[in-house]
């Protein structure tokens, strides 16, 4: 309870609050009964767009009454935790876990695809991360000056390839995409990466070493041994990323 | 390497660096397999792309006032304690009023609910409608 309200005051508060969630008449001072409905419908409207602009695909996904249920069950049960309203929407992901396990189990890719939804908004959203800037450097040689506002997702459907009304469980599998914000744009970018180049980003993510260094790495977990060939695509894969700001 | 394929817990479908090679499903896949990778773009082209429509900037990060405004992407702009918010000039747009003025309704019980749904998104791959009626 907050300290900086007369005890009736938060009560009140926390009346309409609870009426604007359940739809159930509260005992409230002073209102007037045919105007007090606006406030639940203006409160839900802002919840409901949220969501919806937040989780494209997912709504995409859902038959348009499941989508519908979902927004007023999360709106009417859930107690939200995070006072800015941006953040709101991640709190579904985890009613959607634990509360809606016949949605679950229906779409077995509806949480992976609310998770990769709200990565964009995350990364959108997220602090500015410290980049220095690089010196000139040599792809082979040199550590790589990775975007530090980037992460290799790891997924079990392809919900960054295929539409998700389209993916089955046959598509279940291995698929690594990778996310990053662009530092002039401020969007966020994703990748579609095969293993071995998501191994290598993760890795250099996660510590600065050089391709040449890895070398004996990838030959003994991935089977590459001709030096060559993997300079050269290494090089292309370098060119790729520095184009597109992923790498300075 | 043998393919295998790793059963996660929900909760870790996600992760952020996996450092382990071994962790990577790989298979028998040619040398164009593995050293490919494709652009898929910034999330709006993503979305576009996969929902096979042109409607660009489906998804905005500031909350905005509950309005449903079709095929509008700035969403830095109009944000709830801006503008018109709480303000009760009638005629006007509100926040959390929608522009197609279908109103939330509320059953004599006051526990159903009335609301528009109009995503911003073609919605080829699902039939649309404009509004639908949340009942519990």
């Amino acid at each position: 309870m907050s300290t900086h309200l007369k005890p009736e005051t938060y009560e009140q508060q926390s009346r309409l609050a609870a009426y604007c969630r359940n739809g159930e008449q509260p005992a409230l001072d002073g209102i007037t009964p045919n105007r007090i409905g606006h406030y639940r419908r203006l409160v839900f409207n802002v919840v409901k767009d949220a969501l919806t602009r937040s989780y494209p695909l997912a709504v995409n996904l859902l038959e348009e009454e499941e989508w519908a249920i979902l927004c007023n069950d999360f709106f009417e049960f859930h107690p939200c935790q995070d006072p800015q309203v941006w953040k709101m929407p991640e709190e579904l992901i985890s009613f959607v876990q634990q509360e809606r396990a016949h949605l679950c189990e229906k779409y077995p890719h509806l949480l992976e695809l609310l998770r990769f939804e709200w990565k964009e908004v995350e990364y959108y959203m997220m602090p500015d991360r410290d980049w220095p800037i690089a010196s000139k450097t040599n792809e082979w040689q040199d550590a790589w000056s990775l975007n530090p506002e980037s992460e290799v997702l790891s997924l079990e459907y392809p919900v960054h390839l295929k539409n998700a009304r389209q993916i089955s469980e046959e598509d279940h599998g291995s698929y690594y995409c990778l996310v990053f914000r662009h530092e002039q744009t401020g969007k966020v970018h994703f990748m579609n990466l095969s293993p071995f180049f998501a191994w290598l980003i993760a890795t250099m993510l996660e510590t600065p070493v050089s391709p040449k260094s890895l070398l004996p790495v990838i030959e003994a977990q991935f089977g590459i041994s001709d030096e060559p060939m993997l300079r050269e695509q290494i090089s292309k894969f370098h060119q790729k990323l520095v184009s597109d700001r992923m790498i300075r | 390497m043998e393919n295998k394929t790793k059963k996660r817990s929900v909760g870790a479908m996600i992760t952020g660096t996996i450092l382990s090679g071994a962790l990577f499903t790989v298979g028998s896949v040619n040398a164009a397999e593995m050293f490919s990778y494709d652009d898929l773009g910034n999330g709006a082209q993503l979305r576009s792309e996969l929902l096979d429509n042109s409607v660009e900037g489906v998804k905005s990060f500031e909350a905005k006032c509950g309005e449903e405004k079709a095929a509008d992407s700035k969403s830095a702009e109009h944000k709830c304690g801006e503008g018109k918010c709480g303000e009760g000039k009638s005629g006007e747009h509100k926040c959390g009023e929608d522009h197609n003025h279908k109103s939330m309704e509320k059953s004599s019980s006051g526990a159903k609910m009335k609301a528009t749904m109009t995503p911003e998104k073609s919605g080829a791959q699902k039939s649309s409608s404009s509004s639908q009626s949340i009942k519990k």
